[in-house]
Protein backbone atom coordinates (compact mmCIF):
# COMPACT_ATOMS: atom_id res chain seq x y z
CA UNK A 1 0.00 0.00 0.00
CA UNK A 2 2.41 2.62 0.96
CA UNK A 3 4.45 2.44 -2.37
CA UNK A 4 1.41 3.68 -4.54
CA UNK A 5 -0.25 5.76 -1.41
CA UNK A 6 3.12 7.74 -1.18
CA UNK A 7 4.25 7.40 -4.87
CA UNK A 8 7.91 5.81 -3.98
CA UNK A 9 10.31 6.20 -7.11
CA UNK A 10 13.28 4.26 -6.38
CA UNK A 11 16.07 5.10 -8.89
CA UNK A 12 19.90 4.64 -9.29
CA UNK A 13 22.66 2.09 -8.65
CA UNK A 14 22.87 -0.87 -6.41
CA UNK A 15 24.80 1.20 -4.12
CA UNK A 16 23.93 2.81 -0.26
CA UNK A 17 20.64 3.61 0.22
CA UNK A 18 19.83 7.23 0.18
CA UNK A 19 15.87 7.92 1.67
CA UNK A 20 14.86 11.21 0.51
CA UNK A 21 12.18 13.24 2.78
CA UNK A 22 10.37 15.94 1.68
CA UNK A 23 9.37 19.06 3.86
CA UNK A 24 6.37 21.17 4.25
CA UNK A 25 5.27 22.78 1.15
CA UNK A 26 6.33 20.50 -1.39
CA UNK A 27 6.81 16.99 -2.75
CA UNK A 28 9.63 14.22 -3.84
CA UNK A 29 9.88 16.78 -6.64
CA UNK A 30 12.45 18.51 -4.40
CA UNK A 31 14.91 16.32 -5.06
CA UNK A 32 15.71 16.81 -8.47
CA UNK A 33 18.67 18.88 -8.48
CA UNK A 34 20.19 16.93 -5.36
CA UNK A 35 19.21 13.38 -7.61
CA UNK A 36 22.14 13.45 -10.16
CA UNK A 37 24.88 14.00 -7.80
CA UNK A 38 24.22 10.19 -6.24
CA UNK A 39 24.40 8.37 -9.44
CA UNK A 40 26.98 5.39 -7.23
CA UNK A 41 24.00 5.25 -4.91
CA UNK A 42 20.52 3.89 -4.77
CA UNK A 43 17.72 6.66 -4.21
CA UNK A 44 14.32 6.17 -2.71
CA UNK A 45 11.69 9.09 -3.04
CA UNK A 46 8.31 9.24 -1.25
CA UNK A 47 5.59 11.72 -0.76
CA UNK A 48 4.08 12.12 2.26
CA UNK A 49 -0.07 11.04 1.93
CA UNK A 50 -1.79 13.85 0.45
CA UNK A 51 1.56 15.77 -0.87
CA UNK A 52 2.34 15.49 -4.81
CA UNK A 53 0.44 12.72 -6.30
CA UNK A 54 -0.10 10.28 -3.61
CA UNK A 55 -3.05 9.55 -2.53
CA UNK A 56 -5.52 11.57 -0.54
CA UNK A 57 -8.22 9.61 -0.01
CA UNK A 58 -9.50 9.04 2.17
CA UNK A 59 -7.17 11.73 4.13
CA UNK A 60 -7.19 10.99 8.03
CA UNK A 61 -6.89 14.16 9.21
CA UNK A 62 -6.33 12.64 12.90
CA UNK A 63 -3.42 10.47 11.73
CA UNK A 64 -1.76 13.14 9.96
CA UNK A 65 -2.89 15.65 12.48
CA UNK A 66 0.99 15.16 14.22
CA UNK A 67 4.14 14.70 12.90
CA UNK A 68 3.69 10.77 14.05
CA UNK A 69 1.29 10.19 11.07
CA UNK A 70 4.01 11.28 8.81
CA UNK A 71 7.00 9.32 10.77
CA UNK A 72 4.35 6.27 9.83
CA UNK A 73 4.52 7.00 6.44
CA UNK A 74 8.21 6.93 6.44
CA UNK A 75 8.79 3.54 8.36
CA UNK A 76 5.74 2.04 5.98
CA UNK A 77 8.29 2.84 2.90
CA UNK A 78 11.64 1.63 4.55
CA UNK A 79 8.95 -1.67 5.39
CA UNK A 80 8.04 -2.28 1.92
CA UNK A 81 11.15 -1.72 0.42
CA UNK A 82 12.58 -4.12 3.31
CA UNK A 83 15.33 -0.68 4.09
CA UNK A 84 17.92 -1.66 6.82
CA UNK A 85 20.85 1.16 7.47
CA UNK A 86 19.44 3.24 5.04
CA UNK A 87 21.13 7.09 5.20
CA UNK A 88 17.92 9.19 5.40
CA UNK A 89 18.14 12.89 3.56
CA UNK A 90 15.37 14.99 5.11
CA UNK A 91 14.52 18.44 4.72
CA UNK A 92 12.98 21.30 6.93
CA UNK A 93 10.35 19.49 9.28
CA UNK A 94 10.79 16.07 7.48
CA UNK A 95 14.01 15.76 9.84
CA UNK A 96 11.94 16.15 12.93
CA UNK A 97 9.63 13.29 11.29
CA UNK A 98 12.79 11.18 10.50
CA UNK A 99 14.22 11.67 14.37
CA UNK A 100 10.73 10.49 15.35
CA UNK A 101 11.36 7.55 12.78
CA UNK A 102 14.59 7.11 13.98
CA UNK A 103 13.51 6.38 17.54
CA UNK A 104 11.33 4.09 16.56
CA UNK A 105 12.55 1.81 14.60
CA UNK A 106 16.24 2.57 14.53
CA UNK A 107 17.74 -0.31 12.70
CA UNK A 108 15.94 1.23 9.29
CA UNK A 109 18.88 3.85 9.22
CA UNK A 110 22.29 3.75 9.66
CA UNK A 111 22.93 7.98 9.51
CA UNK A 112 20.46 11.18 9.56
CA UNK A 113 21.64 14.46 7.60
CA UNK A 114 19.16 17.03 8.17
CA UNK A 115 18.65 20.07 5.66
CA UNK A 116 17.31 23.61 7.42
CA UNK A 117 16.15 21.40 10.51
CA UNK A 118 14.17 22.80 13.23
CA UNK A 119 12.99 21.33 16.46
CA UNK A 120 10.27 23.74 16.36
CA UNK A 121 9.45 26.61 14.49
CA UNK A 122 7.52 28.54 17.53
CA UNK A 123 9.49 30.92 19.99
CA UNK A 124 8.89 29.67 22.96
CA UNK A 125 9.49 30.27 26.79
CA UNK A 126 11.99 30.72 28.44
CA UNK A 127 14.16 31.28 25.64
CA UNK A 128 13.90 29.16 22.45
CA UNK A 129 13.35 31.20 19.45
CA UNK A 130 11.86 28.87 16.91
CA UNK A 131 11.30 32.06 14.62
CA UNK A 132 7.09 32.71 14.86
CA UNK A 133 4.52 33.68 16.86
CA UNK A 134 1.70 31.42 17.65
CA UNK A 135 -0.51 34.37 15.97
CA UNK A 136 1.95 34.06 12.64
CA UNK A 137 1.08 30.27 12.22
CA UNK A 138 -2.91 31.08 12.35
CA UNK A 139 -2.47 33.75 9.58
CA UNK A 140 -0.39 30.90 7.49
CA UNK A 141 -3.26 28.52 8.42
CA UNK A 142 -5.33 30.47 6.52
CA UNK A 143 -3.40 31.23 4.07
CA UNK A 144 -3.34 27.91 3.18
CA UNK A 145 -6.79 27.91 2.84
CA UNK A 146 -6.81 30.49 0.33
CA UNK A 147 -4.94 29.14 -2.00
CA UNK A 148 -5.08 26.08 -4.25
CA UNK A 149 -1.36 25.64 -6.13
CA UNK A 150 -1.23 23.31 -8.92
CA UNK A 151 -4.98 22.30 -7.97
CA UNK A 152 -5.96 22.50 -12.04
CA UNK A 153 -3.39 20.16 -12.11
CA UNK A 154 -4.10 17.61 -9.28
CA UNK A 155 -7.46 17.48 -10.63
CA UNK A 156 -6.40 16.04 -13.74
CA UNK A 157 -5.23 12.28 -14.74
CA UNK A 158 -1.86 12.12 -14.14
CA UNK A 159 1.00 9.66 -15.10
CA UNK A 160 1.56 7.44 -11.58
CA UNK A 161 3.85 5.37 -10.43
CA UNK A 162 7.68 4.69 -10.36
CA UNK A 163 9.77 6.86 -12.43
CA UNK A 164 12.69 5.60 -15.00
CA UNK A 165 16.07 7.06 -14.64
CA UNK A 166 16.89 10.61 -12.55
CA UNK A 167 15.63 12.89 -15.10
CA UNK A 168 12.40 13.77 -14.32
CA UNK A 169 9.72 13.92 -17.01
CA UNK A 170 8.64 17.35 -17.53
CA UNK A 171 5.12 17.14 -16.78
CA UNK A 172 5.65 16.08 -13.59
CA UNK A 173 6.31 19.58 -12.52
CA UNK A 174 2.41 20.34 -13.32
CA UNK A 175 1.40 18.82 -9.88
CA UNK A 176 4.86 20.32 -8.02
CA UNK A 177 3.80 22.09 -4.49
CA UNK A 178 -0.02 20.89 -5.65
CA UNK A 179 -2.09 21.43 -2.27
CA UNK A 180 -5.13 20.88 -1.42
CA UNK A 181 -6.20 22.92 1.31
CA UNK A 182 -7.36 20.37 3.69
CA UNK A 183 -4.09 18.40 3.52
CA UNK A 184 -2.08 21.60 3.29
CA UNK A 185 -3.79 22.99 6.59
CA UNK A 186 -3.42 19.61 8.17
CA UNK A 187 0.62 19.59 7.46
CA UNK A 188 1.29 23.18 8.03
CA UNK A 189 -0.39 22.88 11.99
CA UNK A 190 1.58 19.30 12.42
CA UNK A 191 4.55 21.38 11.10
CA UNK A 192 4.44 24.68 12.72
CA UNK A 193 2.59 24.07 15.79
CA UNK A 194 4.32 21.25 17.21
CA UNK A 195 7.46 21.21 19.63
CA UNK A 196 9.78 18.50 18.94
CA UNK A 197 13.10 19.92 21.39
CA UNK A 198 12.46 16.70 23.98
CA UNK A 199 13.40 14.27 21.65
CA UNK A 200 16.46 16.02 20.40
CA UNK A 201 19.16 14.26 23.01
CA UNK A 202 17.41 10.84 22.42
CA UNK A 203 18.76 10.85 18.44
CA UNK A 204 20.59 7.27 18.04
CA UNK A 205 22.21 8.10 15.03
CA UNK A 206 25.18 10.25 13.44
CA UNK A 207 23.77 13.36 12.21
CA UNK A 208 24.56 15.53 10.17
CA UNK A 209 22.77 19.39 10.54
CA UNK A 210 23.17 21.17 7.12
CA UNK A 211 22.32 24.95 8.05
CA UNK A 212 21.76 28.02 5.78
CA UNK A 213 23.23 31.14 6.44
CA UNK A 214 19.90 33.08 5.96
CA UNK A 215 16.99 31.38 6.66
CA UNK A 216 13.72 32.86 7.86
CA UNK A 217 12.34 29.71 8.73
CA UNK A 218 15.42 28.35 10.95
CA UNK A 219 17.75 30.82 12.38
CA UNK A 220 21.24 30.13 12.88
CA UNK A 221 20.76 29.65 16.46
CA UNK A 222 18.51 26.83 16.35
CA UNK A 223 21.22 24.79 14.26
CA UNK A 224 23.76 25.53 17.24
CA UNK A 225 20.48 24.89 19.41
CA UNK A 226 19.66 21.35 18.39
CA UNK A 227 23.81 20.44 18.06
CA UNK A 228 24.67 21.25 21.61
CA UNK A 229 21.75 19.07 22.54
CA UNK A 230 22.52 15.69 19.97
CA UNK A 231 24.71 13.29 20.83
CA UNK A 232 27.24 12.44 17.85
CA UNK A 233 25.85 15.82 15.59
CA UNK A 234 28.11 18.28 13.50
CA UNK A 235 26.63 21.60 11.86
CA UNK A 236 27.71 22.86 8.89
CA UNK A 237 25.41 26.32 7.84
CA UNK A 238 26.03 26.73 4.20
CA UNK A 239 26.77 30.38 3.02
CA UNK A 240 23.31 30.61 1.28
CA UNK A 241 20.28 32.31 1.50
CA UNK A 242 16.85 30.88 2.32
CA UNK A 243 14.92 27.41 3.31
CA UNK A 244 15.46 24.84 -0.09
CA UNK A 245 19.64 24.56 0.45
CA UNK A 246 19.13 21.29 -1.74
CA UNK A 247 17.30 23.28 -4.32
CA UNK A 248 19.60 26.35 -4.50
CA UNK A 249 22.53 24.54 -3.44
CA UNK A 250 23.03 21.00 -4.26
CA UNK A 251 26.37 20.93 -5.64
CA UNK A 252 27.66 21.92 -2.19
CA UNK A 253 24.93 20.00 -0.48
CA UNK A 254 25.91 16.74 -2.72
CA UNK A 255 29.86 17.29 -1.62
CA UNK A 256 28.72 18.07 2.60
CA UNK A 257 26.43 14.51 2.26
CA UNK A 258 29.49 12.99 0.88
CA UNK A 259 32.37 13.72 3.18
CA UNK A 260 29.89 13.16 6.04
CA UNK A 261 28.62 9.75 4.68
CA UNK A 262 32.30 8.64 4.22
CA UNK A 263 33.24 9.84 7.79
CA UNK A 264 30.64 7.15 9.09
CA UNK A 265 32.40 4.02 10.44
CA UNK B 1 5.40 62.33 -17.41
CA UNK B 2 4.86 59.62 -14.78
CA UNK B 3 6.40 56.33 -16.13
CA UNK B 4 3.87 53.56 -17.46
CA UNK B 5 4.46 51.12 -14.50
CA UNK B 6 4.09 54.03 -11.78
CA UNK B 7 0.39 54.52 -13.39
CA UNK B 8 -0.11 51.05 -12.91
CA UNK B 9 -2.82 50.15 -9.93
CA UNK B 10 -0.85 47.41 -8.90
CA UNK B 11 2.50 46.15 -7.55
CA UNK B 12 5.54 45.10 -9.97
CA UNK B 13 8.10 43.98 -8.59
CA UNK B 14 11.73 42.47 -9.88
CA UNK B 15 14.21 40.46 -7.66
CA UNK B 16 16.86 38.51 -8.54
CA UNK B 17 16.64 34.20 -7.55
CA UNK B 18 18.84 34.94 -4.77
CA UNK B 19 15.75 37.02 -3.15
CA UNK B 20 17.13 40.46 -3.56
CA UNK B 21 14.94 43.50 -4.77
CA UNK B 22 16.24 44.80 -8.04
CA UNK B 23 12.98 47.57 -9.04
CA UNK B 24 9.61 47.93 -7.17
CA UNK B 25 7.22 50.83 -9.00
CA UNK B 26 5.42 53.34 -7.52
CA UNK B 27 2.51 50.81 -5.68
CA UNK B 28 4.66 50.11 -3.19
CA UNK B 29 5.56 53.64 -2.00
CA UNK B 30 1.38 54.40 -2.51
CA UNK B 31 0.15 51.16 -0.85
CA UNK B 32 2.77 50.11 1.83
CA UNK B 33 4.55 53.48 2.58
CA UNK B 34 8.02 51.85 1.38
CA UNK B 35 10.42 53.68 -0.57
CA UNK B 36 13.60 52.65 -2.87
CA UNK B 37 15.79 53.31 -0.43
CA UNK B 38 14.56 50.94 1.94
CA UNK B 39 13.15 48.12 -0.79
CA UNK B 40 16.26 48.12 -3.49
CA UNK B 41 19.00 45.91 -2.82
CA UNK B 42 17.06 44.26 0.40
CA UNK B 43 15.87 40.54 0.85
CA UNK B 44 11.98 40.65 -0.63
CA UNK B 45 11.40 39.39 3.23
CA UNK B 46 11.43 42.88 4.11
CA UNK B 47 8.03 43.27 2.21
CA UNK B 48 6.28 39.64 4.12
CA UNK B 49 4.62 39.24 7.23
CA UNK B 50 6.08 36.42 9.10
CA UNK B 51 3.44 34.03 8.04
CA UNK B 52 4.01 35.13 4.73
CA UNK B 53 7.77 34.55 4.77
CA UNK B 54 7.05 30.60 5.44
CA UNK B 55 4.55 30.76 2.51
CA UNK B 56 7.47 32.06 -0.13
CA UNK B 57 10.05 29.61 1.31
CA UNK B 58 7.91 26.41 1.15
CA UNK B 59 5.67 27.37 -2.01
CA UNK B 60 6.23 30.36 -3.70
CA UNK B 61 10.62 29.64 -4.16
CA UNK B 62 10.60 25.89 -4.60
CA UNK B 63 8.15 26.86 -7.42
CA UNK B 64 10.01 29.25 -8.85
CA UNK B 65 13.12 27.21 -8.75
CA UNK B 66 11.50 23.76 -10.02
CA UNK B 67 9.40 25.69 -12.72
CA UNK B 68 9.60 29.54 -13.08
CA UNK B 69 6.37 30.38 -12.71
CA UNK B 70 3.58 30.86 -9.36
CA UNK B 71 0.12 31.69 -10.36
CA UNK B 72 -2.41 33.42 -8.26
CA UNK B 73 -1.60 33.14 -4.91
CA UNK B 74 -2.42 35.23 -2.48
CA UNK B 75 -0.53 36.21 0.42
CA UNK B 76 0.18 39.02 2.83
CA UNK B 77 2.76 41.90 2.70
CA UNK B 78 3.75 43.62 5.33
CA UNK B 79 3.18 47.65 4.87
CA UNK B 80 5.94 50.41 6.49
CA UNK B 81 4.32 50.59 9.43
CA UNK B 82 3.39 46.79 9.91
CA UNK B 83 0.33 46.17 8.79
CA UNK B 84 -1.04 43.29 6.83
CA UNK B 85 -1.75 43.92 2.80
CA UNK B 86 -3.42 40.72 1.29
CA UNK B 87 -2.31 40.29 -2.47
CA UNK B 88 -2.64 38.17 -5.32
CA UNK B 89 0.40 37.53 -7.31
CA UNK B 90 1.99 35.77 -10.48
CA UNK B 91 5.37 35.66 -10.34
CA UNK B 92 7.45 34.63 -13.44
CA UNK B 93 11.10 33.83 -13.64
CA UNK B 94 12.86 35.28 -16.84
CA UNK B 95 15.43 33.70 -18.26
CA UNK B 96 18.00 31.16 -16.87
CA UNK B 97 20.51 33.47 -17.74
CA UNK B 98 19.44 36.67 -15.74
CA UNK B 99 17.79 34.56 -13.65
CA UNK B 100 15.61 37.30 -11.82
CA UNK B 101 11.73 37.07 -11.07
CA UNK B 102 8.99 39.55 -11.98
CA UNK B 103 6.42 40.09 -9.54
CA UNK B 104 2.85 41.06 -10.74
CA UNK B 105 0.43 41.90 -7.62
CA UNK B 106 -2.57 43.58 -7.12
CA UNK B 107 -4.59 44.31 -3.76
CA UNK B 108 -6.86 41.63 -2.62
CA UNK B 109 -8.63 42.99 0.08
CA UNK B 110 -11.78 42.02 -0.45
CA UNK B 111 -11.11 38.63 -2.01
CA UNK B 112 -9.59 37.94 1.41
CA UNK B 113 -12.50 39.19 3.20
CA UNK B 114 -14.48 36.79 1.21
CA UNK B 115 -12.29 33.73 2.18
CA UNK B 116 -12.27 34.66 5.88
CA UNK B 117 -16.57 34.60 5.78
CA UNK B 118 -16.14 31.50 3.86
CA UNK B 119 -13.66 29.65 5.94
CA UNK B 120 -16.04 30.88 8.90
CA UNK B 121 -19.04 29.42 7.47
CA UNK B 122 -17.12 25.88 6.43
CA UNK B 123 -15.89 25.94 9.93
CA UNK B 124 -19.76 26.44 10.65
CA UNK B 125 -21.41 23.81 8.68
CA UNK B 126 -18.70 21.63 9.87
CA UNK B 127 -19.12 21.59 13.65
CA UNK B 128 -23.09 21.58 12.89
CA UNK B 129 -22.79 18.52 11.04
CA UNK B 130 -20.55 17.44 13.89
CA UNK B 131 -23.54 18.38 16.46
CA UNK B 132 -26.00 16.29 14.22
CA UNK B 133 -23.50 13.17 13.83
CA UNK B 134 -23.36 13.06 18.08
CA UNK B 135 -27.25 13.67 18.47
CA UNK B 136 -27.99 10.91 15.84
CA UNK B 137 -25.60 8.48 17.41
CA UNK B 138 -27.12 9.45 20.89
CA UNK B 139 -30.19 8.47 23.19
CA UNK B 140 -31.65 11.33 24.10
CA UNK B 141 -33.03 9.97 27.37
CA UNK B 142 -29.47 8.25 28.75
CA UNK B 143 -27.02 10.09 26.53
CA UNK B 144 -25.70 6.26 25.55
CA UNK B 145 -24.96 5.68 22.03
CA UNK B 146 -28.61 4.74 20.37
CA UNK B 147 -29.47 1.60 18.14
CA UNK B 148 -27.39 2.53 15.06
CA UNK B 149 -24.31 3.18 16.54
CA UNK B 150 -24.54 0.61 18.49
CA UNK B 151 -24.70 -1.44 15.42
CA UNK B 152 -21.93 0.89 13.64
CA UNK B 153 -19.20 0.19 16.12
CA UNK B 154 -19.92 -3.40 16.81
CA UNK B 155 -19.67 -4.20 12.75
CA UNK B 156 -16.32 -1.90 13.47
CA UNK B 157 -15.59 -4.65 16.45
CA UNK B 158 -16.24 -7.67 14.32
CA UNK B 159 -13.99 -6.35 11.58
CA UNK B 160 -11.32 -5.52 14.19
CA UNK B 161 -12.30 -9.16 16.31
CA UNK B 162 -10.77 -11.02 12.80
CA UNK B 163 -8.24 -9.00 11.86
CA UNK B 164 -6.65 -9.70 15.36
CA UNK B 165 -8.11 -12.78 15.64
CA UNK B 166 -9.83 -12.68 18.66
CA UNK B 167 -13.16 -13.52 19.44
CA UNK B 168 -16.88 -10.85 20.45
CA UNK B 169 -19.22 -11.23 22.82
CA UNK B 170 -22.57 -9.75 22.64
CA UNK B 171 -24.99 -9.15 25.26
CA UNK B 172 -28.25 -7.96 25.56
CA UNK B 173 -29.82 -6.60 28.97
CA UNK B 174 -33.53 -6.41 29.47
CA UNK B 175 -34.96 -4.68 32.40
CA UNK B 176 -37.38 -6.53 34.48
CA UNK B 177 -40.83 -6.28 34.30
CA UNK B 178 -40.50 -2.64 33.47
CA UNK B 179 -44.33 -2.41 31.35
CA UNK B 180 -45.85 -3.20 34.58
CA UNK B 181 -43.95 -0.75 36.52
CA UNK B 182 -44.20 1.80 33.84
CA UNK B 183 -47.97 1.50 34.12
CA UNK B 184 -48.10 1.66 38.51
CA UNK B 185 -45.73 4.47 38.98
CA UNK B 186 -45.91 6.54 35.31
CA UNK B 187 -43.55 7.01 32.77
CA UNK B 188 -41.73 9.61 34.60
CA UNK B 189 -40.47 7.07 37.00
CA UNK B 190 -40.16 4.72 33.88
CA UNK B 191 -37.73 7.10 32.51
CA UNK B 192 -35.64 7.33 35.66
CA UNK B 193 -35.13 3.82 35.97
CA UNK B 194 -33.98 3.95 32.10
CA UNK B 195 -31.63 6.85 33.19
CA UNK B 196 -30.46 5.21 36.30
CA UNK B 197 -29.78 1.62 34.80
CA UNK B 198 -27.94 3.19 31.70
CA UNK B 199 -25.70 4.92 34.10
CA UNK B 200 -24.88 2.02 36.00
CA UNK B 201 -24.02 0.23 32.94
CA UNK B 202 -21.43 3.00 31.31
CA UNK B 203 -19.60 3.34 35.03
CA UNK B 204 -19.00 -0.61 34.99
CA UNK B 205 -18.01 -0.42 31.26
CA UNK B 206 -14.10 -0.79 30.45
CA UNK B 207 -11.63 -0.26 27.19
CA UNK B 208 -12.69 -2.20 24.32
CA UNK B 209 -16.69 -2.78 26.26
CA UNK B 210 -19.72 -0.67 24.52
CA UNK B 211 -22.80 -0.17 26.11
CA UNK B 212 -26.19 0.93 24.08
CA UNK B 213 -29.52 1.36 24.65
CA UNK B 214 -31.11 -0.23 21.44
CA UNK B 215 -34.77 0.98 22.67
CA UNK B 216 -37.44 0.27 24.84
CA UNK B 217 -36.04 -1.32 28.40
CA UNK B 218 -33.05 -3.50 26.66
CA UNK B 219 -29.57 -2.12 26.45
CA UNK B 220 -26.89 -3.78 24.63
CA UNK B 221 -23.22 -4.10 25.24
CA UNK B 222 -20.36 -5.54 22.76
CA UNK B 223 -17.21 -7.11 24.19
CA UNK B 224 -14.41 -7.00 22.02
CA UNK B 225 -12.14 -10.05 22.86
CA UNK B 226 -14.69 -11.65 25.16
CA UNK B 227 -15.07 -15.71 25.26
CA UNK B 228 -18.19 -16.91 27.32
CA UNK B 229 -16.62 -16.55 30.80
CA UNK B 230 -15.05 -12.87 29.72
CA UNK B 231 -18.90 -12.30 28.75
CA UNK B 232 -20.23 -14.20 32.09
CA UNK B 233 -17.91 -11.97 34.24
CA UNK B 234 -19.82 -8.85 32.75
CA UNK B 235 -22.64 -10.13 33.26
CA UNK B 236 -21.93 -10.67 36.90
CA UNK B 237 -20.79 -6.80 37.06
CA UNK B 238 -23.92 -5.72 35.32
CA UNK B 239 -26.24 -8.02 38.24
CA UNK B 240 -23.94 -6.10 41.16
CA UNK B 241 -23.91 -2.74 39.21
CA UNK B 242 -28.12 -3.03 39.89
CA UNK B 243 -28.36 -4.48 43.31
CA UNK B 244 -28.04 -1.27 44.90
CA UNK B 245 -30.49 0.34 42.34
CA UNK B 246 -34.11 0.51 43.62
CA UNK B 247 -36.69 3.16 42.23
CA UNK B 248 -39.92 4.19 44.15
CA UNK B 249 -38.95 1.03 46.46
CA UNK B 250 -38.58 -1.28 44.38
CA UNK B 251 -35.80 -3.23 43.51
CA UNK B 252 -34.83 -3.09 39.35
CA UNK B 253 -33.33 -6.13 38.67
CA UNK B 254 -32.52 -7.35 34.71
CA UNK B 255 -32.51 -10.45 32.78
CA UNK B 256 -29.09 -11.21 30.41
CA UNK B 257 -28.50 -12.90 27.23
CA UNK B 258 -24.78 -13.52 25.69
CA UNK B 259 -23.88 -14.84 22.19
CA UNK B 260 -20.30 -15.53 21.38
CA UNK B 261 -18.78 -15.03 18.22
CA UNK B 262 -15.53 -17.31 18.15
CA UNK B 263 -12.75 -16.68 15.69
CA UNK B 264 -13.50 -16.47 12.17
CA UNK B 265 -17.76 -17.24 12.77
CA UNK B 266 -20.14 -16.15 10.84
CA UNK B 267 -19.49 -12.04 10.36
CA UNK B 268 -23.09 -11.15 10.12
CA UNK B 269 -24.48 -8.69 12.76
CA UNK B 270 -28.12 -9.62 12.73
CA UNK B 271 -27.80 -13.26 13.55
CA UNK B 272 -25.86 -12.73 16.22
CA UNK B 273 -27.85 -10.40 17.86
CA UNK B 274 -30.70 -13.04 17.44
CA UNK B 275 -28.67 -15.20 19.14
CA UNK B 276 -28.15 -13.07 22.03
CA UNK B 277 -31.99 -12.45 21.85
CA UNK B 278 -32.84 -15.87 22.05
CA UNK B 279 -30.46 -16.28 25.10
CA UNK B 280 -32.18 -13.00 26.31
CA UNK B 281 -35.87 -14.58 25.93
CA UNK B 282 -34.36 -17.82 27.51
CA UNK B 283 -33.37 -15.64 30.79
CA UNK B 284 -36.48 -14.40 31.15
CA UNK B 285 -38.25 -17.67 31.04
CA UNK B 286 -35.80 -19.10 33.48
CA UNK B 287 -37.72 -16.83 36.06
CA UNK B 288 -35.78 -13.62 35.05
CA UNK B 289 -32.87 -11.71 37.24
CA UNK B 290 -30.38 -14.25 35.68
CA UNK B 291 -27.75 -14.53 32.61
CA UNK B 292 -28.69 -17.04 30.03
CA UNK B 293 -25.72 -17.40 27.93
CA UNK B 294 -25.92 -19.19 24.11
CA UNK B 295 -23.44 -21.29 23.05
CA UNK B 296 -23.96 -22.73 19.56
CA UNK B 297 -27.20 -23.02 19.75
CA UNK B 298 -27.30 -24.59 23.62
CA UNK B 299 -28.58 -22.18 26.38
CA UNK B 300 -26.73 -22.44 29.18
CA UNK B 301 -27.88 -20.50 32.22
CA UNK B 302 -25.14 -19.06 34.11
CA UNK B 303 -24.33 -19.34 37.94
Amino acid sequence: MPLSRNTVTVLGADGPTLLMAHGFGCDQNMWRFLVPHFPDHRIVLFDYAGCGKSQVIPFDTGKYGTLNGYAQDMLDVCAALNLRGAHLISHSVSTMIGLIAGLQQPDRFASMTMVCPSPSFLNLPPDYRGGFERADMEELLVMMDQNYIGWAHYLSPMVTGVLNGPAFSAELSGSFCATDPLVAKTFARATFLSDLRHLLPRARHPTLILQSAQDALAAQTVGTYMQNRMPDTRLHVVKAEGHCLHMTHPADVARLIRAFLASLP
Amino acid sequence: MTPLLDMLPGGVLVTTLGRQIRYANAFFRTDLGLDDQTLIGAQVEVLLTPAARIFYDTYLHPLILNGGRCDEVQFNLMSGTGEQVPVVACLRRTDEAEATVVWCLMRADNRSRMYEELVKAQEDVSSYARKMQDLAATDPLTGMPNRREFERLTRRDLRNADRVGVPLGLVMIDIDHFKSFNDSHGHAAGDEVLRRCGAALMSITRSGETVARLGGEEFGCCLFGANATGAEAFARRVHDSLRSLSVEQRQITVSIGIAIRPVGGARDLASLLKQADIALYGAKSAGRNCTVCNTAGTLVLCG
